[in-house]
């Protein structure tokens, strides 16, 4: 039992809310995950999705004689892709809602403190020189190469940020804030060297991996991010009770029996290994950590618990539903997932701000 | 009990408490008295475990207090600051239920926070937005928050008070100070900054007057509050006047 | 022989340069914007773009290069000429430090902002007008030849290439059942980068006999693997210069190739990046990406000529 439990049993106004919104939002993930394996650009009947992953899952004969191709489609490709767009986009949401926990911040983001810059520096490295490796680079590493170098800079990142944000063994938050934006304006100034001696190709690989997609999803990227991503959501639903806390503030919650640099801690690194991880396999792909929490803080209220659930499955069936309209709207060509994120996120921002505005007369 | 000795502590070049000895019993409410500026606040988070202090001792039933952990502490003494601002939208019996150990059953708890909320008349805001409230209505819904985690934890222990009664009106005031002196009653001890000399008088057992860092005078409030250590305290004259029940401060009397 | 070619022609352009500014002068061109251009000397060039910098060599005129654009390689004497940087990333004081007496630059040299200023300065720009197919390289060829006033030598080198189209077209019809490919420019994060129509890519495939498998969809953008799956590409065509190593193993382990018949069939061919370029190679570049994508009609290679031999002549 939780406080987080406490304060839901303590307010009956939201305890059923909050229910009826988690259920909701399951019912969201499951209906885009349905839409995600049936819609692409190659056209298969319903029917015979489901006997491939009934044959897939069963290793039964289907039942209706299944095209090759349509077995690969829906196995091989929007199978793993449905699965990760799920696994980063709870992440990315999961992140976003403990690092405004953290920061009691509403507007904290990945990208405020230096995590993302972190990445898409060690990215753009990789694709201006790592042509330069040739053949020396075993090709297996190649191939994961840009995740991998990715994933180090986004760990970088949070190193440096949490060194230079503690004294004394107390971490600032304020100082992690100066530190974060510091540290990310210097990533983008190393990020604006590079793009200025890359070459054309070089430059449009980098932006689309900025703008994030989930094309190079396979199961054995959803095995380099799974574990990440398990971390991330476990870590949070163990500080949830310290972050509500942590809303008082610092020395409110230490006074109610929080470790607060502890929980500091426990969030800075988890925070970093579901990001780095979800960069990684995705890319950057803004909004989602911002606008899900927010979401849901407007209809079930701010305890963290149930934000973290609720995020969780908000975020996963948000990407998923992004997905499908990226991969189908320009095909052949793929829209990058980032654009129609910050399409759904900045438009809701600004009715936000609008609806603030309103209130404050 | 809370035993603080000589205790120095400085920012900067700047000391702001100085040779500062307390000690705080349970069954007892001790009030803080003194001119803005004098550390009463500052020997209040040291005494949190929250301020750390470069010279003298502070223990808690005989461990020096650097050796409690936070959650041991927090069963053992609970800490109402002067203004707490909340980051996200909390319902108020949220903000009390954050008193709530994780170990406490789901409707024990909730019993508890309804008893508290009762307790400082807030039962009927339970479900609004903690920033809707107003300023006395939120430092009385942190006051319950505070006794929930007394409560969850046996009802004893130290309660840390600072100015608990800053923005409230005359009745609230006056339930504070009862609710402050029931725990002290029922085994706990109280620990409470307070401006207004004849709240402090009211409810006291042991007034402690500061003034630039150090303790003046230390005592019962009937043997120490007189018309001089207001003038050493303030630097202003009054009049200490005493009707049956004890002595008391003139407001109208006060000469600059 | 191969050696002493070139140099023939540099005597002769040489003679020939002389003879027009003696007599003429000046003479005048209306280049790929549209500006009317008057051009005195040709006596020190600077050349941005691969088929500029080989046209120009082609010409003759290859002692009078005093820098070239980075991705100018060939022929293998112009990488020890000094830089102007990427081609696409000029700098107006940097080309102009170098002195030239005429800068000729394909169009779509950038940024906007630098050939604005160039083109005001002192120093004629010409732009060359780009396009890829064959009627584009002979227009380049033409043209570059009426900038530098020797328009005879280029009619002459013009007709050799034009005969080389028609070899090639030749050989074309000999391919019955055409091939799909797809070309990915790059990997990335998994998602290829592959070329649609109107790309240069685009115009090699057409010239050797080979199909786009993407289609419906123009330049290069990143392709949704699903639909590049679905386009069943029977060969997957990658740049020599951008695999970052990536061999077929790889390529073709990505879900977006994984199932195609180029993955089953292992066609995977690596080209340099000249392919694209669109200069006077282009015809046998075609011949070769034509070979390699069906090895088994043993298409017969195109004869050689002066342009196409210079790497191995200034290896020597």
């Amino acid at each position: 039992m939780s406080a987080g439990d406490a304060a839901l049993s303590v307010s009956w106004r939201r305890s059923g809310r909050t229910k009826s919104v988690i259920i909701a939002c399951a019912l969201l993930l499951a209906a885009a995950g349905v839409a995600s394996l049936a819609i692409g650009p190659v056209v298969i009947a319903p029917g015979n999705v489901t006997s491939i992953l009934w044959q897939g899952a069963f290793g039964a004969q289907a039942p209706v004689s299944s095209d090759l191709r349509d077995v690969v489609v829906v196995l091989d490709i929007r199978l793993p892709r449905t699965v990760m767009a799920a696994l980063v986009g709870a992440t990315l949401a999961v992140a976003g809602a403990v690092l405004q926990g953290v920061f009691r911040n509403p507007l904290a983001d990945p990208g405020l403190v230096g995590i993302s810059p972190g990445a898409a520096l060690a990215a753009v490295a990789w694709i201006v020189f790592g042509g330069w490796t040739g053949g020396y680079v075993p090709a297996l590493i190649a191939n994961h190469a840009l995740p991998l170098a990715s994933f180090a800079g986004s760990l970088i990142a949070i190193v440096l940020l949490h060194r230079l944000a503690t004294q004394d063994g107390r971490t600032s938050v304020a100082n992690l804030l100066f530190a974060g934006i510091a540290l990310g304006a210097l990533a983008n100034a190393g990020t604006g060297l590079f793009i200025f001696v890359a070459s054309d190709q070089q430059l449009r690989e980098f932006t689309f991996w900025t703008l994030g997609s989930l094309g190079g999803a396979t199961w054995q990227r959803i095995g380099l991010i799974l574990p990440f991503a398990l971390v991330l959501v476990g870590g949070s639903f163990w500080i949830a009770r310290a972050l509500d806390a942590l809303a008082l503030g610092e020395a409110e919650a230490f006074h109610t029996g929080v470790n607060v640099e502890r929980v500091k801690r426990i969030a800075i690194v988890i925070v970093a290994a579901g990001v780095g991880a979800a960069v990684a396999v995705s890319g950057i792909i803004g909004f989602v950590g911002l606008v899900v929490p927010h979401l849901l803080r407007l209809s079930i209220g701010p305890s963290h618990k149930s934000l973290f659930l609720g995020s969780a499955l908000l975020g996963a069936a948000l990407l998923t539903a992004s997905d499908i309209f990226a991969r189908t709207v320009a095909s052949p060509a793929e829209l990058p997932i980032g654009v129609v994120t910050a399409f759904i996120g900045a438009p809701f921002f600004i009715w936000l701000l609008q609806r603030h505005k309103r209130s404050f007369g | 009990m809370y035993r603080a000795e000589n205790i120095r502590v400085t920012a900067g070049a700047k000391v702001i408490l100085d040779d500062v000895f307390l000690s705080l019993a349970p069954r007892k409410v001790v009030a803080i008295v003194g001119p803005n500026g004098a550390g009463k606040s500052t020997l209040l988070k040291v005494l949190a475990g929250e301020r750390r202090y470069g010279h003298g001792t502070v223990t808690l039933d005989g461990a020096p207090l650097q050796h409690w952990d936070p959650a041991a502490l927090a069963r053992k003494r609970a800490v109402l600051p002067q203004s707490v601002v909340v980051a996200f939208p909390f319902f108020a019996s949220e903000i009390v239920a954050l008193g709530i150990p994780p170990y406490l059953a789901r409707t024990e708890a909730a019993r508890l926070v309804e008893r508290a909320l009762r307790e400082v008349d807030m039962l009927s805001a339970r479900e609004q937005s903690y920033d809707t409230l107003s300023g006395g209505e939120r430092q009385r819904i942190q006051l319950a928050r505070v006794l929930v985690q007394l409560w969850a934890n046996g009802g004893q222990g130290y309660l840390l008070l600072d100015e608990p009664t800053a923005s409230l009106d005359l009745p609230h005031k006056i339930a504070t100070l009862r609710i402050a002196r029931e725990h002290a009653n029922a085994g706990g001890g109280v620990l409470a900054i307070l401006h207004d000399i004849n709240l402090a008088l009211m409810v006291a057992d042991e007034l402690v007057a500061m003034r630039a860092g150090r303790v003046t005078a230390k005592g019962a409030p009937k043997d120490i509050v007189t018309s001089d250590l207001i003038h050493a305290l303030y630097g202003v004259r009054a009049e200490i006047g005493a009707v049956p029940s004890g002595p008391f401060l003139l407001p109208q009397s006060i000469r600059g | 022989m191969k050696n002493r070619y070139p140099r023939i022609i540099f005597f002769a352009a040489l003679m020939a340069a002389a003879t027009f500014s003696a007599s003429a002068g000046a003479w005048t061109i209306t280049d790929a914007s549209g500006r009317k251009i008057e051009i005195a000397d040709v006596s020190q060039i600077v050349t941005v773009g691969g088929a500029v910098t080989e046209i120009v060599y082609a010409l003759g005129f290859g002692d009078r290069v005093v820098a070239a654009d980075i991705t100018s390689s060939y022929p293998g004497e112009v990488k020890g000429k000094p830089s102007v940087g990427y081609m696409r990333a000029l700098s107006p004081e940097g080309v102009l430090a170098l002195a030239p007496r005429i800068v000729l630059a394909i169009e779509g040299s950038g940024p906007p902002d630098a050939i604005e200023v160039l083109s005001r300065a002192s120093v004629p720009l010409v732009i060359v007008p780009e396009g890829h197919d064959e009627g584009s390289v002979l227009k380049k060829i033409r043209f570059i030849a009426q900038a530098l006033g020797v328009p005879g030598k280029g009619e002459a080198i013009a007709k050799q290439v034009a005969e080389d189209f028609a070899a090639l077209s030749i050989m074309r019809a000999k391919i019955g059942a055409r091939r799909s490919a797809v070309f990915v420019l790059a990997v990335g994060n998994g998602t290829p980068t592959v070329a649609g129509d109107r790309t240069s890519a685009d115009g090699v495939f057409e010239l050797a006999g080979v199909d786009n498998a993407i289609k419906g969809m123009n330049g290069f953008k990143p392709a949704t693997p699903e639909a590049t799956l679905a386009a069943a590409p029977q060969a997957v065509i990658t740049m020599v210069e951008r695999n970052h190593g990536l061999g077929p193993d790889v390529i073709f382990a990505l879900p977006a190739f994984a199932g195609t018949p180029a993955a089953r069939e292992k066609r995977l061919v690596s080209i340099p990046s000249y392919f694209l370029t669109f200069g006077p190679r282009t015809a046998h570049a075609a011949q070769k990406l034509a070979a390699s994508i069906y090895p088994e009609l043993s298409l017969p290679q195109l004869p050689p000529r002066p342009w196409t031999e210079a790497e191995t002549a200034a290896k020597r």
